[in-house]
C-alpha cells in the first residue's frame, strides 16, 4: 500500500540503531544503557527450557519476590514475559547477591536462539528514574526475613553510573561490617553478598555467590 | 504506591490467555500475541522525513520506535498513531508461530497524548488528524478517541480524499484487540 511513499534506502543508511538485538547494537546495552524513555540490558545467554544460563554464573532463572505475604518464588520460563512490579524486592540466585527495590517497573524477555547451539537473548526493559526515584540495594535476614540494611542510591539523579557505583559501595559496607549482617531480631548471621558483574567478586563473595 | 503484583507473568504460548489484549502494569501498557507463521505478518512502520520506513519482519526483531514519531503497523490497527511515549517492538519467529510484543510507557507521565492520524498513501500528504490527551487515563482514553477519530474518518469521504493527488484512502479500522467487537476489517492494510 506504501510503495509509492516508502523510502528505497537500506534501513541501515536511515536508522543504524534499528535493531537493538543486531550484532553491531547489542553490546552497547549489555551493562544497561538509557535510550528514550527506557532503560534497555540486552545479553547473549544460552535461552532453553532449562532456563536462562550466563556462561559465567550457570543457571540464573530462579527468581525471588518479597510480598506482604513472604517471598514468592519462580523459575524464568520460557517464552513468558515476566514483570517486578515497581517497589518490589527481588533477586535472582547467583545473579547478584542482594534485593533490588526499584521505583520502576521491570520486564524480563528470554528469546530462544533462532539457531540451535547458539546463544539467546535475554532482554530487560525497565523505565528511566528521574526526579527523586530511588534503587535501594537490601538485605534481609535469611531465617527471619527482618530487614537488615537497606543503602539508597536517588538514581533519578544519579542515573546508572550512580547505580553501578552504589551497588559496590553497598555491598562493601554489608560485608565489611559484621553487625550489619548479623540479625537483630534472631541473631542469626547472614551470608555476604555480591555484585552483579562477577569479575568483582572477592574470593569469598565468589563463595556466597553459590550459595545464594 | 498500589499493592504489588507478585510473579506478574504473561505467557506468550499459542494458547495463552494474554494474547491480543493490553495488559496494564504499573508503569507499562503490554500487548502480545502470538499468530502462525503462515498468518499475514504484523509489518511496522514509521512515517519519517522523505517518506514511510518499512521495518524488516526479520526473525527476531527489537525496534524502539521513539515517542511522538508517526507508527502504523499492518494488519493491525488502520491508522498511524503518534504517542509521546516510546514503544518497544519485538518480532520473533520460531517453530511455526510468530510472537509479537508491543511495550508501551516507561517514565511516569510520559504517556500523556496520542494522536491518530492519516496519510495519503500516494503523496505523503497528510490528511486527518486527531489528537488524543490520555492523561492520567492512559490507553482507555485511547480507545474512546479511537473509535471516534475512526467512524469520523470512514464516515466522510472529504477526509479520506488526499486534497494534491485525488487519491482515496482506503477506510480505517480500530485496533484489533481481543474482545473488541468491531467488524473485522474488509481490507486490512
Amino acid at each position: 500500500m506504501f510503495a509509492q511513499i516508502e523510502i528505497k534506502e537500506p534501513i541501515e543508511k536511515v536508522a543504524a540503531d534499528w535493531d537493538l538485538l543486531a550484532e553491531s547494537v547489542m553490546p552497547h546495552f549489555s551493562t544497561f544503557r538509557a535510550l528514550g524513555h527506557n532503560i534497555y540490558g540486552l545479553r547473549r545467554r544460552v535461552i532453553s527450557a532449562l532456563g536462562v544460563d550466563d556462561p559465567k554464573k550457570g543457571n540464573i532463572s530462579h527468581y525471588l519476590e518479597l510480598g506482604p505475604h513472604g517471598i514468592e518464588e519462580g523459575e524464568q520460563e520460557l517464552w513468558t514475559l515476566r514483570v517486578t512490579t515497581a517497589g518490589t524486592p527481588h533477586r535472582v540466585l547467583h545473579n547478584f547477591g542482594y534485593w533490588h527495590i526499584n521505583d520502576k517497573d521491570e520486564l524480563y524477555l528470554p528469546i530462544v536462539s533462532a539457531t540451535e547451539g547458539k546463544l539467546g537473548y535475554y532482554c530487560i526493559v525497565q523505565g528511566h528514574p528521574t526526579g527523586k526515584e530511588t534503587d535501594s540495594f537490601a538485605w534481609y535476614c535469611e531465617k527471619c526475613l527482618t530487614l537488615l540494611y537497606d543503602f539508597v542510591v536517588e538514581t533519578g539523579q544519579t542515573g546508572i553510573a550512580g547505580f553501578w557505583k552504589g551497588e559496590q559501595e553497598a555491598v562493601r559496607r554489608y560485608n565489611t561490617d559484621l553487625k550489619l549482617r548479623t540479625c537483630p531480631e534472631c541473631g542469626h548471621v547472614n551470608p555476604l553478598g555480591y555484585c552483579w558483574n562477577k569479575a568483582k567478586d572477592t574470593p569469598e563473595e565468589a563463595q556466597a555467590r553459590l550459595y545464594w | 504506591m498500589d499493592a504489588p503484583i507478585l510473579r506478574h507473568i504473561l505467557p506468550l504460548g499459542p494458547e495463552s490467555p494474554s494474547l491480543g489484549r493490553w495488559t496494564r502494569t504499573h508503569d507499562y501498557d503490554v500487548w502480545v500475541d502470538c499468530r502462525a507463521a503462515e498468518a499475514p505478518p504484523l509489518t511496522l512502520w514509521e512515517a519519517r522525513e522523505g517518506g514511510v520506513l518499512r521495518i524488516p519482519d526479520d526473525q527476531t526483531i527489537m525496534h524502539v520506535v521513539k515517542g511522538g514519531t508517526p507508527h502504523h503497523i499492518e494488519q493491525l490497527f488502520g491508522y498511524w498513531r503518534a504517542c509521546d511515549a516510546d514503544i518497544v517492538w519485538f518480532r520473533i519467529a520460531r517453530d511455526n508461530v510468530v510472537r509479537y510484543v508491543i511495550v508501551l510507557g516507561g517514565t511516569p507521565g510520559a504517556y500523556a497524548k496520542d494522536a491518530i492520524l492519516w496519510i495519503c498513501p500516494a503523496c505523503a500528504t497528510p490528511l486527518d488528524r486527531r489528537e488524543i490527551k490520555t492523561g492520567p487515563h492512559g490507553i482507555e482514553r485511547f480507545w474512546r478517541g479511537e473509535a471516534e477519530a475512526v467512524a469520523d474518518f470512514n464516515a466522510d469521504r472529504a477526509r479520506r480524499a488526499c486534497p494534491r493527488c485525488g487519491h482515496e484512502h482506503p477506510p480505517a479500522y480500530r485496533f484489533r484487540r481481543a474482545g473488541l467487537d468491531d467488524a473485522p476489517p474488509a481490507q486490512p492494510w
